[in-house]
């Protein structure tokens, strides 16, 4: 029908916590095959809205479709077969391998209780370690990691699940500007080379204009400001309604730069 | 690599130090005190012919040396489970409350229906039910909070052991089931004992076992867990029920008995790592060990007066406690 080119379809959605309104009434599509980012200020709902898409929260109205099938459908595990996240703060046991922790990137396709081992899963859980670059890597244990490595390690680990689509909350938050670098390279790889849908929650402006294809703006009070490519829909006063301050945006051949100081 | 095998090797020694450990202090225990056998003597009495010495033996020190062992690795395991649940290395049965409020249970079901004795593991499993559920209810807040559940644990410890205590006194302190029970000390332990706990205990360390890789997964982020399509509460409330249960089976027999719970799973984890498969096994092992050690001690150091197990295990325990906590910074210290 409609939905073939859209990812996520968000339907007269609505959440609030306790009595506070944070999302109402959002309407919105998240295109398929893309790189979309989600941006706004904090407590402006977009890690409410990415709870709400992940399935960690239900909506109080509204919904959320998935291709053509409503979240609220769909259990836990059908949802891990079709769509991986990379929370932010991610935590493991230090002593867990960098190979065992991508391997439960398979568990959706397991019985409870089973190991995954077969062929299928053993060849996704080497193809997500080589993508990621983290094969050399695979007997360490993740204490003995460094953060971009170890964030590697959590891309791989949703790899692993086979989807389609990969949502990621803040990839780069807490990396030294190296590695926000490689791992966003490695997410625009994702994309470009294997067709994997992305969805993520973004801060720095200029990243999210290099490595998006759409963006979703929400204001603070959980609206949509803007949604679009953003070297056409970022400027200076968006950025004034979303923010509530006013940044410069100068041109630069033909790249946008947002002056944000 | 080298890594890898390495560890495999410490893993390795680690069991085999374990299980020789309990298999020799098994023997030593059956040959300490008066009467003292040899092995062919203790051979030909079990399984030839008749000796009293041996049959003495069978009777008294049997029972003893079993329930230790099993209590051991069931306190020891269900501090695993707890600590994998919560995902607080604090979590033990007797600091959350669980032991005081199964042997509150198991205390008051004695006082009032003395002959409904072989029941008393079911009335424990019940009592220690009561006490997670209310230190999870009263401690979640939207999430669990580590400090919350520790400190509704010692609340409710301190509540429970002195409505125990109060039980105890009110019955005149001398119905020796009910006294034992608030004791944890296992002198007069019978085979009835020995059977009633292994039909509680050992379904419940193969589930335990069974749930070994839930539990590696409670050591990730609950969302992350959820992302992976797999229902975290149900797992968590599986895997806290089979920790009460452990707890409620040794609690009816040998009272209820801290530390252990607190103590083996932290060096287990410094010995076979954070690993579930291999820790819950270790930890069942060495939960018998320290506790058979302990009860061997108790009845040997100040002889003719015996010392109960929960006593030195109090000492012994909170000694090596101090020392592996300066030692482990590794594990917990991040």
């Amino acid at each position: 029908m409609e939905n073939n080119n859209t990812c996520f379809q968000v339907r007269n959605l609505s959440f609030g916590y306790d009595k506070k309104a944070v999302l109402k009434n959002l309407n919105l599509k998240i295109p398929k095959g893309k790189i979309t980012t989600l941006i706004g200020p904090n407590g402006c709902g977009k890690s409410t809205l990415f709870q709400l898409l992940t399935k960690n929260l239900t909506p109080s109205s509204g919904d959320i479709l998935l291709g053509n099938i409503p979240l609220n459908q769909m259990s836990l595990k059908e949802f891990a077969r079709r769509v991986a996240i990379v929370h932010q703060n991610n935590t493991a046991p230090g002593d867990l391998t960098v190979e065992n922790l991508v391997s439960y990137g398979r568990i959706p396709y397991t019985k409870m209780g089973r190991s995954p081992s077969s062929p299928e899963d053993q060849k996704l859980i080497e193809r997500a370690m080589k993508i990621t670059g983290i094969t050399g890597l695979r007997n360490r244990s993740i204490q003995n990691l460094s953060g971009g490595q170890r964030q590697r390690v959590w891309i791989a680990m949703a790899l692993a699940q086979g989807t389609r689509v990969l949502l990621l909350d803040e990839p780069t938050t807490y990396l030294d500007i190296r590695y926000q670098i490689q791992i966003l390279h490695l997410i625009r790889m994702l994309n470009r080379k294997c067709g994997i849908t992305i969805v993520m929650v973004l801060h720095d402006m200029n990243q999210t204009i290099q490595y998006s294809d759409e963006i979703i703006a929400l204001s603070s009070q959980g609206t949509v400001v803007a949604q679009g490519d953003p070297r056409e829909v970022v400027s200076s006063p968006m950025l004034e309604q979303v923010y509530n301050v006013h940044l410069d945006v100068i041109e630069h051949d033909t790249r946008k730069i947002v002056m944000n100081f | 690599m080298t890594n890898q095998r390495k560890s495999t090797t410490k893993i390795t020694l680690s069991f085999l130090v374990v299980t020789i450990g309990l298999i020799a202090l098994f023997f030593l225990s059956i040959n300490l005190g008066s009467i003292q056998l040899t092995p062919l003597q203790l051979f030909r009495g079990l399984f030839v012919s008749f000796d009293p010495d041996v049959a003495t033996v069978y009777d008294l020190r049997f029972p003893r040396i079993l329930i230790s062992v099993m209590a051991g690795a069931s306190l020891a395991v269900a501090g695993v489970l707890f600590q994998a649940v919560l995902k607080n290395p604090l979590a033990d049965p007797g600091l959350l409350g669980i032991s005081s409020g199964a042997g509150f249970t198991a205390v008051l079901a004695a006082a009032i229906f003395p002959q409904l004795y072989f029941m008393a593991p079911v009335f424990s499993f019940l009592g220690g039910l009561l006490v997670f559920a209310m230190v999870y209810g009263l401690a979640w807040k939207g999430a669990l909070s580590p400090l919350r559940i520790i400190l509704m644990g010692i609340a409710m410890q301190a509540l429970f052991s002195g409505l125990s205590d109060a039980v105890s006194s009110m019955s005149g302190g001398n119905v020796s089931g009910v006294a034992s029970i608030v004791e944890g000390n296992i002198t007069m332990k019978t085979w009835k004992d020995v059977y009633l706990l292994f039909g509680v205990s050992l379904p419940g360390l193969i589930f335990a076992f069974l749930c070994a890789r839930w539990c590696n997964l409670c050591g990730l982020e609950d969302k992350t867990v959820r992302g992976l399509g797999v229902n975290i509460d149900v797992v968590r409330f599986v895997v806290s029920i089979t920790a009460v249960f452990l707890v409620g089976g040794c609690t009816a027999i040998v009272g209820p008995v801290s530390f252990i719970g607190l103590l083996i799973p932290h060096i287990g984890r410094i010995f076979v790592g954070s690993e579930h498969k291999l820790l819950i096994p270790f930890s069942a092992l060495a939960g018998g060990l320290l506790f058979l050690m302990a009860d061997t001690l108790g009845r040997t150091l100040i002889r003719p007066y015996e010392m109960n197990a929960s006593v030195i295990l109090s000492v012994v325990g909170g000694i090596a406690f101090i020392l592996l906590l300066r030692k482990s910074g590794g594990i917990y210290g991040k």
